[in-house]
């Protein structure tokens, strides 16, 4: 049988000499990526690692990283990449997907191989030995309960990356032990390009490395950006190179939106979509300025029904190791995202769970967020609902002010003043919290 | 009565004033109706002016108190019917955490 990457190996061997992954200290050429493939093939088959097996792959975009999941890949294995800060820990995650192999590898690429003793057994493990396809294993983010861990079949996520596109060097923002991590990852290999990485994303650092690499394509968080814009990084650098600017994963607020466009002007503009369960979906925003968007074709169909997004694809998640998948009678996957519709064009506004319900009337976090964003006062905002006996509920926020020693008493009434005349009442938040906690995690998304 | 409470309660009357939808402003008066009365406060402006008295209160008197729970809504009568009547209920829940 063709090992499932054997279309890329075909692709390096037409660039040997340009880099393929550069992740200071690290780096190496196509040609030699597929040495490293080779290299590591052989101590996967000297450890009679094959079809099926279990393996938990840690780490973050560096050379053997990438040419370990490469001959994982091959050898059909079930992948569950996991990043330096993964949204569920190791220990956590090898548990439910019941890992039978560990590979961590370090940033110096240092690479320790040991066996769990586990004996990994569940009808999705069994029906992707019976396709004889290589799997990946990613969780959700699990705000509340559990986290969840979604089956795919990678043979059909690869299959997504098999046509040529034109493509652009690319920053590695989003992490290893996401699916759109490991797409723009497939992306870069299956179009020649080079992926930029490092484990600090810090504004400077991602700044000084697009720089240096001359980098064309940043996809990032809108959080990442909003700080992006707050520290003045992109002034101390040449960010020329830069040719796409792609945002996801969280609502974008408009107001750092139209920050982002007019200081990177000629930059095009694009929102991803994509879900851990589907992986991303091919996304066109209506113009650079907008939050409109399409989404869907190239094998994903979309509807809305009762406000929320439902998506069908031969690409999409088998389904949950440890949970019912949210999936209609007639194959629909329930996304949980709720939209607005104009014809073709939709527009996220946020979790259906996260919605605020104040005596009846909807509330979605992003468009206070957005509101409050727009604050010179303020540096990161965050909104959610807290119970009330009143109306059920009231919208609350908690802001990170720009200057640390603002008086939090006044910058509470400033926030509730600007919203005013700006939201609807039921919108303006009750209460205002002043934090001098950064909202964000080390995934550059608000916590929530 | 406490009158560090009703300063409490006053402070938040003049945030609640900022915020009245053309109405005429409320006095800060100990009689001034609340909650319940034509020139009272709707459902929105009571949660605004609540929130405001219990961060007041946190603030001014070091004690964490909450105003707008079931046992205030069971109250017959009403503590939100009048300032009065607000700082006396207030009065007893700090007393409580005390």
């Amino acid at each position: 049988m063709t090992p499932v990457t054997g279309f890329l190996r075909e692709r390096f061997a037409e660039r040997p000499d340009r880099a393929a992954v550069v992740a200071p200290p690290g780096r190496c050429t196509f040609g030699e990526l597929a040495e490293l493939q080779d290299r590591w093939g052989r101590e996967l088959d000297r450890r009679g690692v094959g079809e099926g097996a279990v393996v938990a792959l840690a780490g973050d975009f560096t050379p053997a990283t990438t040419a370990l999941l490469l001959a994982l890949l091959d050898r059909a294995a079930i992948v569950v990449p996991q990043s330096n800060v993964s949204r569920v820990s190791h220990g956590r995650g090898d548990e439910i997907s019941q890992v039978e192999l560990r590979v961590d590898v370090d940033r110096r690429d240092a690479v320790t191989i040991s066996a769990t003793g586990r004996c990994a057994q569940h009808d999705l493990y069994d029906e992707l030995r019976r396709r004889g396809s290589p799997g990946v294993v990613a969780f959700t983010s699990g705000t509340s309960g559990e986290p969840k861990a979604a089956v795919h079949d990678f043979a059909r996520l690869l299959e997504k990356v098999h046509a040529r596109r034109a493509a652009l060097s690319t920053f590695a923002f989003l992490l290893y032990d996401h699916l759109g991590g490991v797409r723009t990852l497939f992306h870069a290999l299956s179009n020649g390009v080079t992926l930029v990485a490092s484990d600090d994303r810090s504004p400077d650092t991602v700044c000084a490395l697009i720089e240096e690499h001359r980098v064309e394509l940043l996809p990032a968080t809108p959080t990442f950006f909003n700080l992006l814009l707050l520290s003045g990084a992109h002034r101390r650098h040449d960010l020329g190179s830069l040719r796409a600017i792609t945002y996801g994963t969280e609502p974008m607020p408009q107001s750092t939106l139209d920050r982002l466009r007019a200081a990177f002007p000629g930059v095009r503009l694009q929102q991803t979509y994509g879900l851990i369960e589907l992986g991303p979906l091919g996304s066109r925003s209506r113009d650079d300025g907008s939050l409109w968007m399409k989404v869907g074709g190239d094998g994903f169909e979309t509807r809305v029904v009762d406000g929320v997004l439902q998506v069908r694809s031969r690409a999409m998640a088998m389904g949950y190791l440890n949970a019912e998948a949210p999936i209609t009678e007639d194959g629909w996957f329930v996304t949980g995202d709720a939209v607005q519709q104009d014809g073709e064009y939709v527009r996220v506004l946020g979790r259906r769970s996260e919605l605020i319900n104040v005596g009846g009337e909807k509330v979605f976090p992003a468009e206070v967020e957005d509101v409050i964003q727009a604050m010179d006062e303020v540096a990161e905002v965050r909104v959610h609902g807290e119970r009330n006996a009143i109306v059920g509920n009231i919208v609350c926020a908690t802001v990170l002010p720009a200057a640390p020693d603002a008086d939090p008493a006044d910058l509470a009434r400033a926030v509730k003043d600007f919203c005013r005349p700006r939201l609807e009442r039921f919108k303006v938040p009750v209460r205002v919290r002043v934090t001098a906690e950064p909202l964000h995690g080390e995934r550059f998304k608000k916590t929530r | 009565m406490n009158q560090k409470i009703v300063e409490c309660i006053y402070a938040a009357v003049d945030e609640a004033n900022r915020d009245r939808n053309g109405r005429p402003p409320l006095a800060k008066e100990l009689d001034t109706p609340i909650h319940g009365d034509a020139d009272g406060m709707d459902s929105l402006g009571l949660i605004n002016f609540i929130v405001a008295v219990e961060e007041n209160v946190e603030r001014e008197l070091g004690v964490s108190v909450v105003l707008g729970d079931d046992r205030a809504l069971e109250q017959d009568p009403s503590p939100f019917r009048s300032v009065r009547a607000l700082a006396e209920y207030t009065e007893v829940l700090v007393a409580e955490q005390s």
